[in-house]
C-alpha cells in the first residue's frame, strides 16, 4: 500500500509528524512569575516608604498590621461573597435565557441586568443601606453592600454566559441530539463545557469589578480597604490614602492574575 | 435531452414501493411536514419503503424536502402527519432519545465534540446505552480499525488534531458505535475535497459490504447518488417521488422529464459509475518478482505483446514498472531501482469512472487493480473500459426497444 501513503498523506496511514499541535495558550514560566514578583515588590516598596515616614497618632491608628489585615480580609469577603452570588445568579439565568422557551421575555431580563450596571453604585449602596436601616431597622452594611455589588457585576457574567452558549456550533448540538443525548445532557456535557472559556472570562471581569467597587462599601459601614482610603480622606493624611489605594490595586491585580490561571486550568482540552 | 417522454417509461417506478426487494426496514406512510405560516408543506404525503441492508439515496434539487424527510426518520424534525415504521414498529410517537440511540446519524459538518477525545466521541452512544466500560473500549478500538485509523495513535487525540477526511471517518465510526441497524447520512462527504471524497466513498462502500446497514443517504449530487446507491429516490418539491429505482433503471429509463433533466447530460458517462472494477474481465500483464534476474524480465516481456512489465514484491504488491530500455540503462541494478513507480492503483470496488480517471493520468495509461491488502489482481486499460461501455450501450438499447414495443402494443390495443 505504499502508493496509498503517497497519495493520501492526510488519511491516517501517514506518518504522525504531520499533525497539528493542539493550540494551548500555556504561558511561559517567566510570564507566570512576572505578576506575583511585581506585586510583592510594590508591597515591599510601600512598606519601606511608610516605615521611613514619621507617623502621627492618627496615621498610626490606621496604618498598623491589625487594621490593614482586617480591612483586607473584609474586602476579600465582600468581593468573594458577591462574586459567588453573581455566579449563582448569572450563569443559571444565562442558561435559561438561551433556551427557546424564554425567547419572549429575554429582552426584559437583559434590560434589568443593564439597569443594574447603569445605576451609579454609590447611589445604589446608599439606597440599600437606607432601606435596610429604615424598613428592617437593622444595620446590615455587609449584606446591603453585597446586594449592591451583585447588581453591578451580574451583567458581564450573564452576557458572557449567553454569548458563550450562543457561539456553540449548531451542528455539534444537532449531532448530539441526533445521537439520542437528552436536552439536559446536551446542555451539561456539550454546551456548558464548550462555553466555559467565555463564561470564565466574564467571571474574571466580575471579580475585578467587585474588588474595585467594594471600596465604596466602606461608605455604608461594610468595611473593606475603602475604610482606610476614607479614613485618609477625612483626616487629610496622604500616607493613609496612598496605602489604601495601592493595596486595593494590588489585590485587584492579584485576583485577576489568579483568575487568569484558573481560566487556563479549567478550559476544556481540545479547544 | 434525447428521447424523453412525459409518460413514464413502462418499467420506471414512480411510487415509493421498493418492489421486489427484501424485507422492509423503514416504512414512511403518508409522511408530511407542514410548517406554520408556510403556504405549502415541506414534505407532502410521502410514502416510501426502504429495504433492509440497502443504501437508499434521497436526491433532488435544493429545497425539495430531502433533508427534512431524512430528519423526520429520527425525529430531529417532528412530522405533522403520517407514520414512521421502523423494523415493523410504529415509532412516530416513541421517545425520540431512545429512538435516536438506535439510529446512526452522520451530518455534513460531522459535528464531532471538540472537547472530547476521539475515543470519548465514539463512546457517546454506547455510554448512553449503558454498556460496560470494557465492552466500550473494545468497541472503540474495533471501530477505529474498521475506518483504518490506528487506535493507539488516534484514541486520545482531539478532533482538532485530525484532517477533514479523518474527522469524517471518526464521524462514521461514531455513528456505528451503538451498532444501529439504521444509519442516516446527510451529505456526509459534502465538505471534503474531491480526491479524498472519492477515496472515502469507496472505503465506505467496502465497509457497508461488511456491515450491511440500512442507510438513508441524502445528497444533491446525482453522481454521488449513482455511485453510492442501491436504490435512488429522486425527489421533487414537497418530497414528491419523481422516480424510485435502482441507479441502473434511473439512467436507462428515466420516468419523466424532471428525472432526465435532473440526471443531466452524459447519462452514458454516468453509467461508468455503476460498473465496478470487480465486475470486469481484468487484463493480465507480464509480472516479475522483485528479486528476479533482469534476463527473466526480458523473457517475460518477449513472451507477451506488452512493452513493459510490472514488478511485484513478496506480498505481490506492485512496486515498479520496467521496460526493456529501462533494463538496458539499468546496468543490472535491482529491479526496484529502475523504471517508474506504479502510480495508478484502484481497488476492486472502485467504479469504472475512478479507474478511467486514474489511468488517464497514469504513466503507462493503465490502472493496476489491487485487493484490500494491496496485492496485485490485474490491470484495467482503456480497451477494457471501451469494451464495458459498448456492452452497457447494447444492453441499454435492448431495454429501450422493449419499452418501444410495449408502447406500440399499447397504441395498437
Amino acid at each position: 500500500m505504499t502508493t496509498e501513503v503517497e497519495k493520501a498523506p492526510d488519511l491516517g496511514t501517514a506518518p504522525q509528524a504531520a499533525m497539528a499541535p493542539v493550540r494551548r495558550e500555556r504561558r511561559t514560566l517567566g510570564s507566570y512569575l512576572f505578576m506575583p514578583v511585581f506585586l510583592v515588590l510594590v508591597c515591599i516598596g510601600l512598606y519601606l516608604y511608610v516605615s521611613s515616614q514619621e507617623l502621627d497618632t492618627i496615621e498610626q491608628r490606621s496604618l498598623n498590621a491589625d487594621n490593614i489585615l482586617s480591612a483586607l480580609w473584609e474586602h476579600i469577603q465582600l468581593a468573594g461573597a458577591s462574586t459567588v452570588f453573581v455566579v449563582l445568579i448569572a450563569i443559571p439565568l444565562g442558561v435559561v435565557m438561551t433556551r427557546p422557551f424564554t425567547r419572549s421575555f429575554r429582552g426584559i431580563l437583559l434590560t434589568l441586568a443593564n439597569i443594574g450596571q447603569a445605576v451609579p453604585t454609590i447611589g445604589l449602596l446608599a439606597l440599600l443601606a437606607l432601606g435596610a436601616l429604615s424598613f428592617l431597622n437593622v444595620d446590615i452594611g455587609f449584606s446591603a453592600a453585597v446586594i449592591g455589588l451583585v447588581a453591578y457585576a451580574v451583567l458581564p457574567v450573564l452576557r458572557n454566559t449567553i454569548v458563550g452558549l450562543g457561539q456553540v456550533d449548531e451542528n455539534i448540538l444537532e449531532a448530539g441530539r441526533g445521537m439520542g443525548i437528552s436536552k439536559f445532557g446536551v446542555l451539561r456535557r456539550i454546551e456548558l463545557p464548550l462555553a466555559v472559556p467565555i463564561i470564565l472570562a466574564g467571571v474574571r471581569t466580575a471579580l475585578v469589578i467587585n474588588v474595585g467597587t467594594a471600596t465604596l462599601a466602606a461608605y455604608i459601614n461594610a468595611g473593606g480597604l475603602g475604610r482606610i482610603i476614607i479614613a485618609g480622606l477625612s483626616t487629610n493624611r496622604i500616607n493613609i490614602q496612598l496605602t489604601g489605594a495601592i493595596l486595593t490595586a494590588v489585590l485587584a491585580l492579584l485576583i485577576d492574575y489568579l483568575a487568569g490561571i484558573a481560566e487556563d486550568v479549567l478550559r476544556p482540552k481540545g479547544l | 435531452m434525447t428521447a424523453t417522454t412525459s409518460t413514464p417509461a413502462p418499467s420506471a417506478n414512480t411510487s415509493g414501493s421498493a418492489g421486489g426487494a427484501g424485507p422492509i426496514m423503514i416504512k414512511l406512510e403518508g409522511l408530511g411536514k407542514q410548517y406554520p405560516k408556510e403556504p405549502k408543506p415541506a414534505v407532502d404525503n410521502l410514502t416510501l419503503e426502504i429495504p433492509e441492508g440497502e443504501i437508499v439515496i434521497l436526491v433532488g434539487p435544493s429545497g425539495c424536502g430531502k433533508t427534512t424527510t431524512m430528519k423526520m426518520i429520527n425525529r430531529i424534525i417532528e412530522p405533522t402527519s403520517g407514520q414512521i415504521i421502523l423494523d415493523g414498529e410504529d415509532v412516530t410517537r416513541a421517545d425520540p432519545d431512545q429512538l435516536r440511540r438506535k439510529i446512526g446519524y452522520v451530518i455534513q459538518q460531522i459535528g464531532l465534540f471538540p472537547h472530547m477525545t476521539i475515543a470519548e466521541n465514539i463512546a457517546t452512544v454506547p455510554k448512553l446505552l449503558g454498556w460496560e466500560k470494557k465492552k466500550i473500549d473494545a468497541r472503540i478500538d474495533e471501530l477505529l480499525e474498521t475506518v483504518s485509523m490506528a487506535p493507539e495513535t488516534y484514541r486520545n487525540r482531539y478532533p482538532k488534531q485530525l484532517s477533514g477526511g479523518q474527522r469524517q471517518r471518526v464521524g462514521v465510526a461514531r455513528a456505528l458505535s451503538g451498532d444501529p441497524a439504521v444509519m442516516l447520512m446527510d451529505e456526509p462527504f459534502g465538505a471534503i475535497d474531491p480526491i479524498t471524497r472519492d477515496r472515502l466513498q469507496n472505503e465506505f462502500l467496502r465497509l457497508q459490504a461488511e456491515v450491511r446497514k440500512t442507510i438513508v443517504f441524502v445528497t444533491h449530487d446525482i453522481d454521488e447518488a449513482i455511485k453510492m446507491g442501491d436504490r435512488i429516490a429522486i425527489l421533487q418539491e414537497g418530497s414528491r417521488i419523481a422516480q424510485y429505482d435502482t441507479p441502473e433503471q434511473i439512467l436507462t429509463a428515466p420516468a419523466n422529464d424532471f428525472v432526465s433533466d435532473f440526471i443531466g447530460r452524459g447519462a452514458s458517462l454516468k453509467r461508468l459509475n455503476l460498473s465496478r472494477v470487480r465486475d470486469m474481465n481484468l487484463t493480465q500483464w507480464p509480472t516479475v518478482s522483485i528479486g528476479d534476474d533482469p534476463a527473466r524480465v526480458l523473457d517475460a516481456l518477449r513472451a507477451s505483446d506488452k512493452g513493459f512489465a510490472l514488478v511485484l514484491d513478496e506480498q505481490r504488491r506492485p512496486r515498479r514498472w520496467v521496460s526493456a530500455p529501462d533494463l538496458q540503462r539499468g546496468d543490472n541494478r535491482p529491479l526496484d531501482q529502475i523504471g517508474l513507480p506504479p502510480d495508478a492503483t484502484v481497488e476492486p470496488q472502485a467504479t469504472l469512472n475512478d479507474a478511467l480517471n486514474e489511468l488517464i493520468t497514469a504513466n503507462y495509461s493503465v490502472a493496476i487493480v489491487v485487493d484490500a491488502s494491496g496485492a496485485y489482481q490485474g490491470i484495467v486499460d482503456i480497451d477494457s473500459i471501451t469494451e464495458a461501455i459498448r456492452t452497457m450501450r447494447t444492453d441499454a438499447r435492448a431495454r429501450a426497444r422493449v419499452g418501444l414495443e410495449a408502447d406500440d402494443a399499447a397504441q395498437v390495443g
